[in-house]
Order: C-alpha cells, then structure tokens, then sequence
C-alpha cells in the first residue's frame, strides 16, 4: 500500500491492555487551567519509568465544564489500579490542588471509583467541607485563594496502550515535519493522547538490553546510524525515523488516531522525503491488541 | 400507571405505607384492590376506598389525598409516587431513592430522616421539613427535598446531609442545630435560623438577611461549588438557575460561634 508514494508496510502495531482515568481540571481562566493539565501531565512519558502515561486530550469551553469555567480534559494511564491510583494522588495533590484557582472533576462517570477529594480531602485539616449532589460527591477545601473544589473520585476504565507508527524519513527535519503533522490531526480525536514530548518520540525502544538491570534499551534495528552495523529495519536512504505512541480508551479511537495521524505524515509525501510507515511490534506474541495498519486505513477510509 | 383516587370520606387515619411503586409493580388491578390497609382499628381492602384505574408500572398516583392517609411514600425506593391532594404529616418518611411529588400540600415531617431520592411539593410545607423522625438525633440524611412554596418552621432541623431548595419563604429557625447538608431559602428567612448550626450550608438571599450575632462575616467570595449546585437543581426545575444566578457572588457568615460552630452562611451578593 502506498499514500502519496509513501510505502506503508502491512505490518501492525502490538498494544497492551491498560487502566485509565479522565480528569476535567477548571481554573479562573484557560491559561491556569492549562498551567494545572500540563503540570500534572508532566513526567508521564511512559510507565516504564514514570509510573503513568499522561496527557491532555483536549481543551474545555465554558459551557463544556462541570463548573461553567474555562478547562481542560486529561487522561491518565497505568498498568495497574494501585499505580493509578497513586499517581492521581500524588499528580493532582501537587499539580492540581496548589494551581491557583483550579478545581478537579471525573471525567468518566461510570466504572471503578477511585479516590480523589476523598483522600485529598484530609488536607483541609477538618475545615474541607463535603457536598451532595444527586449521586456526585464534591469536596470544599480551604486554601489561599479560596477554596479547591474537588470531586470525591473518578473512575476507572479499560484502556489501551502502547499504539504506534514510525515515520521514516531521508532526514531528521523531514521525520520531524511529517510527525507534527500527524500530532495535529491526531489530537483532534476524543478519547486518545499522545504521552511522549510534543507527542513524539524519538528513543523507540525495545525489550530489554545487553546490560541485565535495564528492562527497556534502543531500538537498534531502527537507528539509521546503525545501517550497517546491524540487521536494520531500515531502507539505504533512511536518515531519521520518528515514532507516535498512542494511547487510548478504545480500540475505534487509536484505530482513528492511527489513520488520520498516517494520513496526515503522508501528505509530505515521497518528494517530501518520506519513506515509509511502519509499526512497532514484538511479532504478536506480547500484547493482545494488534493494529493492523493496511485493515485500519482500508476501515478508516470506508467510514 | 396505576391512579388510586381516594372515593371515601375517612374518619380515621388510612396507613398508606405499603403503597408504593415497586409493592404494586407486579400486581394485576384485582391483586391491588385486594391489598389489605390499616383503616381505624380496622383492616379494609383498599378497593373499599380506592378507585383504581391504569395497569401497574413504575408510576402511582394516589389522588383525592386528605390528612388521613399516613405514611405516604414511607420508604419509597424506586419508581415515582404522584400524591395529589393535601397531605397529612411524615409524608417521604425514610424515603430511601425514587421520586415522589406532592401536587398540593404537605404538614409537618415532610421528609422525615429522608436518605436519598427526590421530594418534590408543589404547595406549602409544614414545620421540620427534612428533620428526623421522633426519637431521632439527627435529620435526613441524604436526598434532595424541593419546595416550591412556604415552608414551616424549623426546616432542616439536624440536618445530617442532603439537600432542601425552597423557592419560598420558610418559617423561624431554619437550619436549627444543622450538622451538614444543604439548605437554599429563596425567599424570605423566619427570625432565629442557624440557630446552634455545627456544619452545613444554608444559602440566603441578600433580602431578609440579618446577620445573627453569633456569625463572623470571612469576606466576599465565588464558590466553584455554586455552579455545580445551581446546574443541579436547574436540572430538577429550570426556573431556579436565574434565581440562583445572584450567589455567583456570596458574603460567607461562618457559625454558629455560640457552639463552635464551622456551619456557613451563604449570602447572594452576585
């Protein structure tokens, strides 16, 4: 299959099974709520070492919000509920609750509780304040500027991680051109993130390494610095090659963010100096969700 | 749905507590009109005293209602119950989840050690709505109960959790000794609320206000939590987001001090 005469090898992306929650974090205005999203999403590239993968799906009108203010939807990933659960802890009590004029809701009404203000809550030094409101359970804590509002727990989801495609391209600019493309159009799509910087990584790795405390080394086979050293993955004229992780809550939604994100590379084309598109995989035997680039843009383009 | 409609005058108290919902759900019209009440010292069938019409679903209407029938929608837990009529005390009693709403008047006990579900009166309601059943330490203890005209005295007495939105006035000692919870006054409060108030909220319109003297005044402020209260009972009746629009802004009274109280007064400045 080619786009734009770029080759897209029939190959797919192997992805693992996750837990993952939504948060909608509010604040005065845009600015502080992203200030708050961006701060709690930080250091959540993998779970390799971050404890979560973590990253706004997408910014919140007004009318959009439980408050009536100004937001921003994030996603939070994790391999477990206990990681999960703490990382929310401790993400949104250092990130969300001391952001000036934030408040913190779930994001997913239905699903396993998790806690939120309910543990958070115990800052209020006996001066937080609960309050009812049909099903939903909301906590009033006092701080400098006000009060935190925050929502008792969130819920927890099946979720999956670990999508990808690589873009390989003659230079690094080229990758990098042709990967921003994608990241824009990827991010209009509900219910996916892109965790890695800018959504983009550059370090693919694989299992394991020759040093044995290491659990995760460099993909060598896809280092265009390696060609001829090692059995690359890599045509003669690849210079860089750039990857796109992606995470999300359901299986429709990294099909969509895959092929609109493949699209959108491809439209630089082979004159633009793309290659081809590939996937990352540990030929099928790892992960049970296996994203079939050639099925998911055939799909894709029937809807 | 089934509509019971009350076709005797009555001389003695009719207790309605095993009509709800869900008791008749499964019940064929005959099966119903067999159902045994107590009447007086008496047990009668309530085909005696009811026309019934409609088949069984998740809806009652019990309509021609007098002070009589007790009970009504004592620990209702699902389904809606329709009361058309005026009603006599403990109306909602332990109400556990569902709907029940009152076309016409409720006295005394309205929602009586309430847990949860939604109370609905569309006329006045008498003294300690939303307070405990006899015998009781505290209030109800979850559930939203809205009214829409005058409530009696002492709404929300012990009020343990919930929430009590009242688009009318209310009588003296609103929120008296109010553990937690919620209480909206639209209208105008009776003298003495927040009388030994320990937690809780009680939201009050700029109009009628005093402050009580055991209330320390903390500032002006906007509470996130106001919008999430004011979309809340929006939905339940759309004409209270206006209204509810002037507490985007509040002056916060914090009591009652006279007890060490950290309960809350909530006045509209928006």
């Amino acid at each position: 299959m080619k786009i734009n005469g770029v080759l897209i090898e029939n190959t797919f992306a192997e992805a693992f099974p996750m837990k993952a929650t939504r948060l909608i974090i509010t604040a005065l205005n845009p600015t502080w709520a992203l200030n708050s999203a961006v701060a709690l999403t930080g250091f959540a590239t993998s779970v390799i070492a971050c404890g979560c993968e973590a990253g706004i799906e997408r910014v919140l009108k007004p009318s959009e919000t439980p408050d009536g203010r100004p937001g921003v939807s994030v996603l939070l990933f994790s391999m477990s509920t206990k990681e999960l659960t703490k990382q929310l802890q401790n993400r949104v009590g250092q990130c969300v609750l001391t952001s000036p004029t934030s408040a913190c809701f779930a994001g997913i009404t239905s699903g396993d509780p998790l806690p939120l203000g309910k543990t958070l809550r115990f800052f209020g030094d006996g001066y937080q304040i609960a309050k009812k409101f049909g099903a939903a359970r909301y906590w009033r804590i006092p701080v400098m500027d006000g009060e935190f509002l925050c929502q008792d727990v969130t819920y927890m989801t099946k979720a999956i991680g670990g999508g990808n495609f690589l873009i390989v391209a003659e230079t690094q600019g080229q990758a990098l051109r042709a990967s921003e493309r994608a990241i824009v159009a990827m991010r209009k799509v509900p219910e996916v993130i892109m965790p890695f910087p800018g959504g983009i990584v550059r370090s693919g790795s694989k299992v394991g390494s020759k040093y044995k405390t290491l659990p995760a080394s460099t993909n060598h086979r896809y280092c265009p610095t390696l060609k001829q050293v090692v059995d690359s993955a890599l045509p003669p004229a690849a210079g860089a090659v750039l990857e796109i992780v992606i995470d999300g809550l359901t299986v429709q939604a990294i099909d969509t963010a895959t092929a609109r994100g493949i699209r959108a590379a491809c439209t630089l084309g082979r004159r633009g100096g793309i290659l081809a598109i590939t996937a990352g995989n540990y030929g099928g035997s790892l992960g049970p969700y296996h994203f079939k680039l050639h099925e998911i843009l055939k799909r894709e383009r029937a809807r | 749905m089934i509509v019971l409609t009350l076709n005797a005058a009555l001389d003695a108290p009719l207790e309605m507590s095993a009509i709800t919902p869900a008791a008749l759900a499964d019940l064929r019209p005959e099966a119903v009109k067999r159902l045994k009440l107590a009447y007086g010292r008496r047990v009668v069938a309530l085909g005696e005293l009811f026309k019934l019409r409609g088949t069984a679903d998740t809806s009652l209407t019990i309509a021609g209602i007098t002070p009589h029938l007790q009970g009504l929608g004592a620990q209702l837990r699902a389904g809606t119950l329709h009361l058309e009529g005026h009603c006599g005390d403990e109306v909602g009693r332990e109400m556990r989840g569902g709907e029940l709403i009152v076309h016409g008047s409720a006295r005394a006990h309205l929602g009586a050690g309430m847990r949860g579900g939604l109370l609905r009166v569309e006329g006045p309601a008498g003294d300690f709505v939303g307070g405990g059943i006899p015998g009781a330490t505290t209030g109800m203890k979850g559930g939203t109960i809205l009214i829409s005209r005058h409530a009696g005295a002492r709404a929300g007495d012990r009020m343990r959790r919930g929430l009590i939105a009242n688009s009318g006035n209310t009588g003296a000692e609103c929120a008296s000794q109010m553990v937690a919870g919620t209480i909206v006054v639209l209208g105008i409060p009776g003298a003495g609320y927040a009388t030994g108030m320990r937690r809780g909220s009680l939201l009050l319109n700029e109009a009628g206000f005093e402050a009580p003297e055991t209330f320390v005044n903390t500032g002006h402020y906007n509470l996130s939590f106001i919008a999430l209260l004011s979309n809340f009972l929006a939905e339940l009746k759309p004409t209270l987001r206006s209204r509810l629009r002037a507490f985007s802004a509040v002056a916060r009274w914090v009591g009652d001090r006279g007890c060490a109280g950290l309960g809350e007064i909530l006045v509209a400045k928006g």
